[in-house]
């Protein structure tokens, strides 16, 4: 059964949030300030609490089908007692009614409960000026998407995320080859050497995070990568005060390949980076990787969601809570593209002609 | 001593006065088709227009065939050429009615092409014009298409003389433009511009798509974990390819009022 967890200011009983700019929790009425860490015992606590109990007779309205209520929860807010409807994937939320921030706490624990979590370090006015300012900075946007583009929706949510640590064992074979040219009175020669390089070595990874949420597009997920695992945290519940949160619906049996594909590459790079003989050419013929002593962890991960509309478009951006790297695709304006085309093709073929015509080659 | 020299002298008149006489005395003529490679209506076709252009402009515009050049000055000039440009060199400065001329002489038996000019003709068609007509006409010679070939030479000579009358002869500093000329001219400034536009649209585009997976996992790679335990490079075998050298197709030479230029088809 889902809980409602809100956490509440101690000194004066507001309803608190964890703050981004001070790494705690805070409370925006009275601004007392408490470690995030204090309130895991209050979890705790609450967790051996029995549930209250109202038993009332009656019957209205209809039941729900089994259907209609399958993917939907509702849940009453402690601080007004409106209701609040969820998917079955939200972790946290605020309430519509009186904003208060929301903890879902069963949502979490039906599944794995998360090992760590990166706290925000970005709060949503600075998500919302690094757009801004992203979208200025592209030239080539169209004038009327700087305009017309208005944010339907910003929300901070923690993503949930496969770590994945592997000792990885790799042997690659690469076919390489080298280039030598040299004439004669009547003939050009071309001498191609080809080598057989092979490289045989052990490396290991740790934390290759894999989206663990079928909500998120895995592109938008690994494009705000890195995340510095350094900064993270033991998972509290105190954390996700204030911010979206989602539990995740891939299995970390079914992440795993994911991780695997992005080790085979990077084994195969490394492993190139150890020839150190300048090469023209060196291209991977086979490869075997072995991946040992694999451990998996399970982590929220904070990122800022940002949809805007234009023109009935919509555009989806992300925002690295930590780090604060920002990505979306953008779209781009025909004319100035255009433009851009025009005046390169007129100015480097004028700069040709001329350059051709001086040194008699036109 | 003198019995020598007597015959010396009395071997310089005659060739002296039987030299000029071959070409002098056939003043209207101005194609020498000795190595019959003309039919008699095309030798006259070729002949008229020769005579035109040479005409019009005051300098002569001659062809001269020979099966080999080398047995032909020998036995009847009694003159021995080791290159078909002294042969032509001889031709036009001692043997033509004209000396404003420009002689194009095939010699079949190792398949010679020299066009050769002196004095006025040597201003009108400089190293580069001597080159430019023999490119053209190359590939009708090769092909044995001696009539075409010979009217292009002829048609060619026109307009090179034109230029040359209207002040500015054609040269590397004014050269005479075809439609793979002006091609390359425009054609190579168009197509580097339109390439480097494409270029660059296409980069700001994939820049206005930065989503994308990852290919690897670089950035979770543990610092000096890497190890490496076994290594090697072994050449397994060279291939050698060899491609022909571009030849320069003709040789010029210049000197004083006369030069000539010379290739093979």
């Amino acid at each position: 059964m889902a809980e409602i967890f809100e956490y509440k200011c101690p000194c004066c009983g507001g309803a608190i949030n964890f703050d981004a700019d001070a790494q705690k929790m805070k409370c925006p009425y009275c601004d007392s300030e408490f470690d995030p860490q204090a309130f895991k015992a209050q979890d705790e606590r609450l967790k051996d609490q029995a549930p209250d109990e109202f038993n009332w007779g009656g019957s209205a309205g209809q039941e729900w089908d089994e259907n209609e209520t399958a993917n939907m929860n509702v849940f009453v807010c402690k601080s007004c007692a409106g209701e609040i409807v969820a998917d079955e994937n939200t972790a946290a939320t605020e309430c519509p009614y009186c904003g208060n921030p929301v903890v879902l706490s069963g949502r979490l624990s039906g599944m794995l409960k998360p090992d760590y979590v990166i706290p925000f370090r970005h709060d949503k006015e600075s998500a919302k000026e690094t757009l801004k300012k992203y979208v200025n900075s592209k030239k080539f946007a169209p004038g009327a998407f700087k305009a017309e583009n208005k944010l339907e929706e910003i929300k901070g949510l923690y993503v949930p995320f496969w770590l994945f640590d592997s000792d990885t064992d790799a042997a690659v074979n690469y076919t390489a080859t080298t280039i030598h040219t040299w004439s004669d009175s009547e003939y050009n020669y071309t001498e191609t050497s080809y080598f057989d390089v092979f490289r045989e070595g052990s490396m290991s990874f740790e934390n290759i995070p894999v989206d663990g949420s079928t909500q998120m597009p895995d592109d938008l997920m690994e494009s705000i990568e890195p995340f510095n695992f350094n900064e993270a945290v033991d998972f509290t519940t105190a954390y996700l005060a204030g911010y979206l949160a989602d539990k995740y619906d891939v299995s970390m049996e079914d992440s795993i390949e994911r991780a695997n594909n992005r080790v085979k590459r990077s084994a195969e790079d490394v492993l190139r980076g150890t020839i150190d003989f300048p090469y023209a050419t060196v291209t991977p013929k086979s490869s075997s990787i072995q991946v040992q002593n694999g451990k998996a962890k399970y982590a929220l991960y904070p990122v800022w969601i940002l949809n805007t509309d234009y023109r009935g478009e919509k555009y989806l951006f992300a925002m690295n809570g930590q780090t604060g790297k920002f990505v979306g695709n953008l779209p781009v304006s025909g004319a100035k593209l255009g433009a851009l085309f025009g005046g390169l093709a007129v100015g480097v073929g004028v700069i040709v002609y001329l350059i051709g015509t001086l040194l008699g080659l036109l | 001593m003198k019995k020598v020299l007597s015959i010396a002298c009395i071997a310089l008149i005659l060739t002296a006065l039987f030299m000029p006489a071959v070409f002098a005395e056939e003043e209207s003529e101005y194609i020498y088709d000795t190595a019959s490679l003309l039919s008699e209506s095309e030798f006259t076709e070729v002949q008229n227009e020769l005579k035109t252009v040479s005409q019009e402009h005051g300098i002569d515009v001659i062809i001269f065939t020979v099966n080999d050049y080398q047995t032909y000055f020998n036995e009847n000039f009694n003159q021995s050429f080791s290159t078909i440009d002294d042969a032509s060199e001889y031709v036009c400065k001692n043997a033509l009615y004209n000396e404003n001329n420009v002689l194009l002489m095939i010699s079949m038996a190792d398949r010679d092409w020299c066009i050769a000019s002196n004095e006025k003709g040597h201003d009108a068609f400089t190293a580069y014009g001597r080159e430019y007509i023999g490119n053209a006409i190359n590939e009708d010679l090769h092909d044995g298409d001696y009539d075409d070939a010979f009217e292009k030479f002829a048609k060619l000579a026109d307009e090179f003389i034109d230029e040359y009358e209207k002040g500015t002869p054609y040269d590397t500093n004014h050269k005479k433009m075809t439609m793979t000329d002006y091609l390359i001219r425009f054609g190579i400034p168009i197509g580097a511009g339109i390439v480097v536009g494409l270029i660059a649209v296409f980069s700001v585009k994939k820049k206005y798509k930065p989503v994308q997976l990852k290919a690897e996992a670089n950035d979770y790679l543990i610092e000096n974990s890497l190890q490496v335990h076994n290594a090697y490079d072994r050449f397994i075998y060279t291939h050698v390819s060899r491609t022909r050298k571009a030849k320069q197709s003709s040789s010029s030479h210049d000197s004083g009022s006369f030069g000539s230029t010379s290739g093979k088809f």
